[in-house]
């Protein structure tokens, strides 16, 4: 596929993205640079989270696959040691295998590093309940953790 | 000068007629691959086929002569026009005769010379096929020494009337194109005159969209980089040679009857591409086309030759294999390019979709050639139920008929994993014969050119069931297995205001399912508001999976675009939006989200 070729695919992807979306009774919109859907969820009083979806592979057979996630905590790569200890890091593998329909992971930036809580779904056979209950859990383990380390709703 | 054709002309053409009438029988039409000249024969069917012939050989060297004059000169057509009339009467009758067989209504056929000449073309096959038989039974009758100089007679009937309609002070030259003419318009006892029984027309029975696909597929520098190569490989094939080693080529000392079907048909066709054919040992029948080196190579299993004995059926199969060869299919390396890993998965779709409207293009070529939809259903019928007729009894339209319930089964389980299929579905291949063959025959249908585009658009849409990629692009309105959802659906919102623009009937006719009768659907809402509601949740309740999130968008598009055809949405069809929404279990927030998304893409100003 030519680089055209996949910025087109990209963009119709996300377009499906934003009806399912609304089919599930979620606004929102694309957010261009970061490529990602956008939207935001209230999470306990006083707090809020944001949520993107993005395409991130493809499943065999062609069908695409798409990443709803939440960011947890951002830090530069220069100073990872500084902003997460291993002892964090292995509390975070604990969590994982105790959480429902969601894990945390690592993204990686151009210049920093992302903690984030994710979900996968095929978007063609995806229901609207389960878009609408993983963008939740997404949002509500992200925020917890953010909570947990006392950090401001920021994210 | 009437009266010199009638001893010229008419009358020899009456002795042979009645020389021919006790020699053939009905026997024959079974024989000659005719079974639907077999009505006609109330008193034998050589007359019939005979004196068509006939007819219609001195109405082709009228045409010529009248066109190498650059139209017929007034001194002339005193001369010939009275029987030239008469030719047209017989012919007209004769077609009359013929479309009332085949269940067209009688149209009106007297036209003159101007619709005549036009009407080479329509003439067509339904007389050439005759024309074919009724030299045939010439060509036999010399054979069999039972009518002595047969073919003699035949061209000195023609020779008689190309003379009467030349002075002596034409040209010598014309005088001679005109006897070659005749030469080659003549049966000989090796065979029949191939040079004049072609098919007019047959590129132009290509289904639009397979051309379309091809272009788009050979546009990409993928499929162009594996075309070059494919040349290269496809010379140093080793397809001849297997085909040497496991079957038998067929020659007019073995297995004549294919031989001389493949010969025949390759004339009908027209396309001068050398070929041979081979037939293997395979109890079902099966057949394929290959390109070796520019030669193409028909396979035929033997279960084939064994089982397509009825009249027509042989020409049906082998005719859609020299459909492949007339459209060039074997230049698209399609089987190289999905093996190579090298297409993207809706790449690969695109290749598969091809491939599909091939076989439709491929089985309109053989459907034309063997000349009756009856061969061609008959052929489908033995390959899909693998049993003879002689013991079972098939009706076609029931036959036919098996695609709308396979439709709807496909419909109902949302059956979206059948792209990778080669061939389209059967009942599918059918029922697109069946639509094409009735615009098509129907020679004197006003505006026939347009109906066969729009058949095309139709089966085009039957195609897309199979395709996803189709709905991919995201046109609202084009996934086909959510048609009736988008028709019914639409229909009642379109009725909110109790009345339906002509946007918004234009709009349904194009979300229609595919094949669906619609006329009835538009007098059924008027009379019964809550009928097309009713359907919908009917055709709910029939599906048997789950609506993913996005087939609910594309519903409540696809039914929006009916709501905002005549440019805005009015109060009563808000309404009606949001209870479809309901009946398909979208909350109302998401219901307004949705029209808000679809409005905000510009669809239309509310």
């Amino acid at each position: 596929m030519t680089q055209q070729e996949e910025k087109e695919e990209y963009a119709r992807l996300l377009k499906q993205i934003g009806d399912v979306a609304a089919v599930a009774g979620i606004k929102g919109e694309v957010d261009p640079e970061l490529g990602a859907y956008c939207t935001g969820f209230k999470t306990a009083e006083n707090r809020s989270q944001r949520v993107f979806v993005r395409p991130t592979a493809t499943a065999p057979g062609g069908k695409p696959v798409v990443t709803i996630y939440a960011v947890a905590k951002s830090f530069p790569k220069k100073k990872v040691t500084a902003t997460i200890s291993q002892k964090e890091l292995m509390a975070l593998l604990l969590k994982n295998e105790n959480l429902m329909f969601v894990r945390f992971g690592i993204r990686e930036l151009a210049e920093e590093y992302l903690l984030i809580a994710s979900a996968d779904h095929l978007l063609d056979t995806l229901d609207a309940d389960e878009f609408n209950a993983t963008a939740r859990h997404v949002a509500q383990a992200a925020d917890e953790y953010e909570a947990s380390q006392g950090d401001e709703d920021t994210l | 000068m009437t009266n010199e054709f009638s001893t010229r002309v008419v009358e020899p053409i009456k002795a042979l007629r009645s020389h021919l009438c006790g020699l053939i029988t009905r026997d024959t039409a079974h024989k000659l691959h005719a079974p639907h000249l077999l009505p006609l024969a109330k008193d034998g069917v050589g007359h019939f086929l005979v004196e068509m012939a006939i007819y219609s050989d001195l109405l082709r060297l009228l045409t010529d002569i009248a066109s190498q004059k650059g139209g017929i000169p007034k001194a002339d057509e005193e001369r010939f026009g009275p029987f030239a009339w008469e030719l047209f009467k017989q012919l007209g009758r004769y077609r009359r005769e013929y479309a009332q067989f085949v269940g067209q209504e009688r149209r009106q056929l007297d036209a003159a010379l101007d619709l005549f000449r036009k009407d080479q073309k329509a003439f067509g096959y339904a007389c050439e096929q005759t024309r074919m038989a009724g030299l045939d039974l010439c060509r036999r009758a010399d054979a069999l020494q039972t009518l002595h100089a047969c073919t003699r007679d035949y061209r000195q009937i023609m020779a008689a009337y190309a003379e009467s309609l030349m002075p002596d002070s034409e040209a010598t030259a014309q005088r001679a194109g005109i006897l070659a003419r005749i030469e080659s318009l003549t049966p000989t006892k090796d065979g029949l005159p191939l040079s004049a029984s072609r098919l007019p027309e047959l590129q132009h029975v290509r289904i639009s969209c397979e051309a379309d696909l091809y272009d788009e597929l050979m546009a990409l520098p993928v499929v162009q980089e594996m075309v070059g190569t494919f040349d290269s490989v496809r010379k140093l094939s080793e397809a001849r040679c297997d085909m040497l080693r496991e079957g038998v080529r067929v020659s007019p000392r073995i297995l004549p009857r294919v031989a001389a079907t493949v010969d025949r048909l390759r004339h009908v066709i027209g396309d001068d591409t050398p070929c041979e054919a081979y037939v293997f040992s395979r109890p079902d029948i099966q057949a394929f086309v290959t390109l070796q080196d520019d030669v193409a190579l028909i396979g035929l299993s033997s279960g084939a030759v064994q089982q397509l004995s009825g009249p027509g059926e042989l020409e049906f199969v082998l005719g859609h294999e020299l459909g492949h060869v007339l459209f060039r299919h074997g230049l698209l390396p399609d089987n190289a390019l999905l093996k190579s890993g090298r297409l993207t998965v809706r790449q690969a779709m695109r290749v598969r979709a091809w491939e599909r409207a091939a076989e439709i293009s491929a089985d309109r070529v053989g459907l034309l050639v063997c000349g009756a939809l009856e061969s061609a259903a008959a052929s489908f019928f033995k390959l899909i139920a693998g049993v003879s007729l002689q013991e079972h009894s098939f009706d076609l339209n029931e036959f036919s008929g098996q695609w709308d319930e396979l439709s709807s089964e496909i419909t109902a389980l949302g059956q979206r994993d059948l792209w990778d299929c080669s061939h389209p579905l059967a009942p599918l291949r059918m029922r697109a014969m069946v639509m094409y063959w009735e615009v098509w025959n129907d020679r004197a249908r006003p505006n026939r050119d347009e109906a066969l585009r729009s058949i095309d658009e139709s089966v085009r849409r039957m195609l897309t069931m199979m395709d996803p990629s189709e709905v991919r692009d995201g046109t609202t309105g084009s996934d086909t297995l959510l048609a009736p959802f988008f028709f019914w659906g639409g229909l009642y919102i379109a009725m909110a205001d109790g009345d339906l623009s002509s946007e918004e009937r234009q709009r349904l006719l194009e979300l229609a399912p595919p094949g669906f009768q619609v006329a009835d659907p538009f007098t059924i809402a008027k009379t019964n508001p809550n009928a097309s509601i009713d359907q919908f949740k009917g055709d709910l309740e029939s599906r048997r999976r789950k609506f993913s999130a996005i087939e609910l968008y594309r519903i409540m598009a696809g039914v929006l675009s009916v709501a905002c055809a005549d440019g805005n949405i009015s109060p009563q069809e808000q309404q009606r939006l949001h209870e479809i929404g309901a009946a398909i279990g979208l909350r109302d927030v998401a219901c307004d989200l949705v029209i808000q998304r679809y409005l905000s893409e510009g669809k239309v100003g509310a």
